[in-house]
């Protein structure tokens, strides 16, 4: 199908702006003028206006307004972006042993790119985004970030919590890198403690005996982590 | 900002890049960074100019052009032709963007795809309607036998 108008089509900038009711009174008037008698801009026009596809799912609040802040604004994409930022403080705040300066961010540069972590939550058939808070029970999934350029690499998830280190998904497995690819597995986290959810790369990762002896101290440079702080009742 | 101008910015670059999650991507970054900068109180033709850059970096990726076709969805917006430039096919238009320089292909852009006036790109770049007019001409003859090689192909 194929709209033609009958003189200069009005762009989509001009449009979009009558949409928001930003265009100076005299534009208006001439372009509801306009619309009276070109169906193919009106069409345009009508397309915006039964646009009602919601903006990225982004992230939601159990309680703390920094979440909805950021969340509302920002959206999944670049809460990595500020998660470090995010995730030290919330460390501090609310995770005394998770000490801030072990923590690694949840993006980093390597060579030919980012490497990054992204969590999707997953609760009562609700997925959220890049999660800051969790509840016994979540359903939790991890998405990578990686150079597309590097060779198929290994990969393994550990999760610190409470002092303990647990390895929540299968054995390391080999992986080729893209943007947000979600590793296979999901699991979910129990009691009421922080929890650092920590992505490690590399061909040779370090093996999950010796991970779990010397905790966060352990992670090797390709590391990134996402914090999770537990939901209050 | 987000929330007023996230639709029309999401709108526009679907349309530039035919991928509804490739236009979320572009916008969340576009976003991302200007909160990073502190710019949080930006007007729509600005922002349309800086998502306009941003899928044009993303078109201009070799592996991207390879798939640009491949990965076309139905648009959400109604097919438009412009009186004067009936033969111009949109995929040429896309396809151009990747090649031109910056500048070039943000006019061929703005015009083909936002169809925007003359008028309008010029106030947007902040550039005479004359250098627009003239960069347009080179486009046009550049578009066109393009289309003349596809066609005889």
């Amino acid at each position: 199908m194929s709209l033609h108008c009958s003189g200069e089509p009005v762009s989509w900038l001009r449009l979009e702006r009558y949409h928001l009711g930003e265009l100076p009174e005299q534009e208006r008037v001439e372009l509801t003028a306009h619309l009276k008698g070109c169906e193919a801009c009106r069409a345009s026009l009508e397309a915006i206006e039964g646009d009602d596809r919601a903006l990225p799912p982004l992230p939601t609040t159990e309680s703390a307004p920094r979440e909805s802040w950021l969340g509302n604004l920002f959206g999944p994409r670049w809460a990595p972006v500020l998660a470090a930022a995010a995730a030290v403080l919330l460390a501090v705040v609310l995770a005394p042993e998770l000490e801030r300066g072990d923590l690694p961010p949840s993006r980093i540069t390597l060579k030919g790119g980012d490497l990054a972590i992204s969590l999707v939550r997953e609760r009562d058939g609700v997925v959220v985004e890049d999660p800051e808070a969790y509840r016994p029970g979540d359903r939790l999934q991890v998405r990578l970030t990686c150079p597309e350029k590097r060779e198929p690499t290994r990969w393994d998830v550990v999760v610190f919590q409470a002092g303990e280190t647990l390895f929540p998904l299968a054995d390391p497995q080999p992986l080729r890198c893209g943007n947000k690819v979600m590793l296979p597995g999901a699991f979910r986290l129990t009691g009421g403690a922080p929890a650092a959810v920590c992505l490690i790369v590399g061909e040779e990762l370090p093996a999950r005996a010796e991970l779990g002896g010397s905790g966060l101290a352990g992670l090797p440079r390709n590391a990134v982590c996402a914090l999770l702080a537990p939901a209050p009742r | 900002m987000y929330r007023r101008y996230g639709p029309a910015l999401l709108r526009k670059c679907e349309r530039m890049l035919k991928n509804r999650a490739d236009a979320e991507d572009v916008v969340q970054t576009l976003f991302a960074d200007l909160l990073y900068k502190g710019q949080i109180d930006e007007d729509l033709p600005y922002l349309y100019r800086a998502a306009t850059n941003r899928c044009l970096n993303l078109m201009r990726d070799r592996k991207r052009r390879a798939t640009l076709l491949e990965r076309e969805e139905p648009c959400l917006t109604p097919p438009r032709t412009r009186c004067e430039e009936r033969l111009l096919d949109l995929d040429l238009v896309t396809r151009l963007a990747a090649s031109l320089d910056k500048k070039s292909a943000e006019i061929l852009v703005y015009r083909f795809v936002d169809d925007l006036t003359q008028d309008e790109i010029a106030e947007l770049l902040g550039t005479s309607r004359k250098t627009v007019g003239k960069k347009l001409n080179k486009i046009r003859a550049e578009v066109r036998r393009l289309a003349e090689l596809d066609g005889g192909a």
